[in-house]
């Protein structure tokens, strides 16, 4: 199981009415899931309790069969850098960093993310399987070197793809990656991001407004299925 | 990578970083050159006193009696007899002594009427003779020998005329000496001590124009008995062994002749730091506040930019950053802008000692280091750093806590 998650409570803070409540949520090895719904229904907030950044409230959540909500935060934030990808909406790269650094970032944070890549010493490897995965992700050398903030959007995405990809993670969270592309960049985006899952065994959790997306995926959820405490709204 | 990140991240913004380290480098001017001046001074100070084991004087304060008879900064005390003078010549425990008397100036610059000895043995820092830098010494009554700052600010040299005046060295002369003019002999190489501010004149000298009547020039083989000054207004005193300082100022101080005062010049100096301490202490604190207020700017600054910083934060956890990288990043940051502005501060300190070392020597005969950094100062350069890492916590726990309140999505 990449991701078992039960019994998941969240409030915003001052209120009683549990802002998500999802009774059960599992990904299997590789398996990748799509939640889709209306912007601003609480999956971004799904996905920041998923990744572990946001502190959990209530609940259970097992990543690659870790109990990933029982972990200090200290902890929770290491097994995030060995276990886990994250792609942004927007805004993925830090913007005076190049592209390749940017990539970087991951096993900077991660001796098991730079050994699963085969780079466990020294910088230059690092380096080399940074720019291989750029290069899978259509990204080529000279593009490479660029400054993060020099790139196209759709160059951003698939160079915030590759850093979460970087050390085949079991788990990848992605939230509306595609929302601000077009058809044409979505399907390449898109198309690279399944792709690269495979053949890393990645599973990939995706939220988007996009129905049309479900196709790269096993399953589709929608979010107000999902999350009772919608239901219970309406 | 860490360091690369903080790096890069402050070059995205330079004017603020610009302005931290400016307010820091200003502060650590301030706290380091007021050091530096209390330090110099006060080595000034012993260095002019060094060679000195005793000066004895007309019973009066210790404290005044330094400051009169070796920096001119205090008015003279009566004066002792010429017969104790002579007592104190024939000390068995007195290797050498320099008589000196006080009173007249010349354009603000006291006149210092003395003897031989005064060239022979008056020593300044590490042991030090004074020199001529051109002409010679005293060699009669109508000559003056001149401190280097006096022939420089005047414009004198060998063979110049001039004329002293009796009266207090600030204010208008009151009494011209205008029919005893003197001849430059010589100029005294500098010192950086007050030595340099004097003009000397034999004693016999200062008898002559102030007994109102005409010169009257020593006879051959030697200064007659009429020639030599009633009184003197001080004697320092080197001494065979230092042992010997306190038991001749306890015999001293019980002089039957005339009541004296034998004073330790580096004792008094002591003292005398002892009463300036609560002034020095408040221009520290004065540059404390003056770096607790740049300490403000940095931390203020760095909280004011971590709101456009919530997307650079917020990958940063998505990639895997933690509390310890969070706290990384902006302590990071916060000691990277401290050590700018100490290592500006340096430079700066450094530049304005060059440019300001002349200008010092001659205004105030003080010697201003030449030195980048002293050991110990250290200390302080390092509480600096710490100081300004320290204030990096707030603005890095303010961070940490709005990644967690930001998840996936932050504000912009």
């Amino acid at each position: 199981m990449a991701l078992e998650l039960e019994d998941l409570r969240f409030h915003h803070p001052g209120q009683t009415r549990p802002f998500i409540a999802v009774e059960r949520l599992t990904l299997d090895a590789g398996e990748r899931v799509l939640i889709h719904g209306p912007s601003g229904c609480g999956k971004s907030t799904l996905l920041s309790l998923v990744t572990g950044i946001r502190p959990l409230q209530r609940g259970r959540i097992r990543v690659a069969g870790e109990p990933f909500s029982d972990l200090s935060q200290r902890r929770r934030d290491a097994f995030r850098a060995d276990h886990l990808g994250v792609i942004f909406q927007a805004f993925n790269l830090l913007p005076y960093l190049s592209a390749l650094d940017n990539v970087r970032l991951t096993p900077s944070f991660s001796k098991r993310r730079r050994q699963r890549e085969g780079a466990d010493t020294n910088k230059a490897d690092t380096e080399t399987a940074a720019l291989t995965l750029l290069a899978l992700l259509g990204l080529d050398r000279k593009v490479a070197r660029l400054p993060a903030h020099q790139l196209s959007f759709g160059q951003q995405q698939r160079v915030a793809a590759a850093r979460a990809l970087y050390g085949e993670p079991e788990l990848i969270v992605a939230d509306e990656p595609t929302s601000a592309l077009d058809t044409a960049h979505r399907d390449a985006l898109m198309g690279l991001l399944t792709e690269q899952c495979e053949r890393s065994g990645s599973a990939l959790l995706m939220v988007s407004h996009d129905p049309d997306v479900a196709r790269y995926f096993h399953r589709s959820l929608c979010f107000d299925e999902l999350n009772q405490a919608a239901s219970h709204v309406a | 990578m860490l360091p690369r990140v903080i790096l890069a991240s402050l070059a995205t913004r330079k004017t603020s970083a610009a302005l931290i380290v400016a307010a820091i480098a200003l502060s650590l001017v301030m706290i380091l050159g007021i050091e530096r001046l209390r330090h110099q001074v006060h080595a000034n100070f012993a260095s002019t006193v060094s060679g000195m084991d005793l000066i004895v004087s007309a019973r009066g304060g210790p404290t005044n009696i330094l400051l009169y008879s070796v920096f001119h900064l205090s008015e003279p005390t009566a004066g002792i007899e010429w017969s104790t003078v002579e007592h104190l010549a024939a000390h068995p425990k007195v290797k050498w002594w320099i008589p000196i008397s006080l009173g007249d100036f010349h354009r603000g610059f006291p006149v210092v009427a003395t003897n031989d000895s005064y060239l022979e043995h008056y020593r300044y820092g590490r042991d030090r003779p004074l020199e001529l830098a051109t002409g010679k010494w005293l060699a009669g009554p109508d000559q003056v020998v001149l401190g280097s700052d006096v022939a420089r600010r005047l414009g004198y040299g060998p063979g110049a005329s001039v004329v002293l005046a009796h009266g207090s060295g600030g204010g208008p002369a009151i009494i011209k000496h205008a029919d005893h003019p003197f001849t430059v002999s010589g100029v005294l190489a500098p010192t950086g001590t007050p030595v340099d501010q004097g003009l000397y004149i034999s004693l016999q000298a200062m008898a002559l124009i102030h007994s109102g009547g005409r010169y009257a020039y020593p006879t051959p083989g030697g200064p007659a008995a009429s020639d030599m000054p009633d009184s003197v207004n001080a004697v320092m005193l080197g001494l065979k062994q230092r042992t010997a300082i306190l038991g001749l100022q306890r015999e001293l101080s019980n002089y039957d002749g005339e009541p004296l005062s034998a004073i330790i010049p580096g004792v008094e100096l002591q003292r005398l730091w002892r009463m300036t301490a609560n002034v020095e202490n408040a221009l520290r604190a004065a540059s404390v506040a003056v770096f607790l207020v740049a300490l403000l700017v940095l931390i203020s600054t760095v909280l004011a930019a971590l709101e456009g910083r919530r997307h650079e934060l917020a990958v940063l956890r998505a990639a895997g950053a933690g509390r310890g990288t969070v706290y990384g990043v902006i302590v990071g940051e916060s000691l990277c802008l401290t050590l700018a502005g100490c290592v500006s501060g340096v430079l700066i300190l450094f530049a304005a000692q060059l440019i300001l070392a002349p200008w010092a020597l001659t205004e105030w005969s003080l010697r201003l280091p030449s030195y980048l950094l002293a050991g110990r100062e250290l200390p302080l350069v390092a509480a600096v750093l710490l100081a300004g890492s320290l204030a990096g916590l707030l603005p890095a726990e303010k961070a940490f806590r709005n990644s967690l309140a930001d998840g996936l999505t932050p504000r912009s």
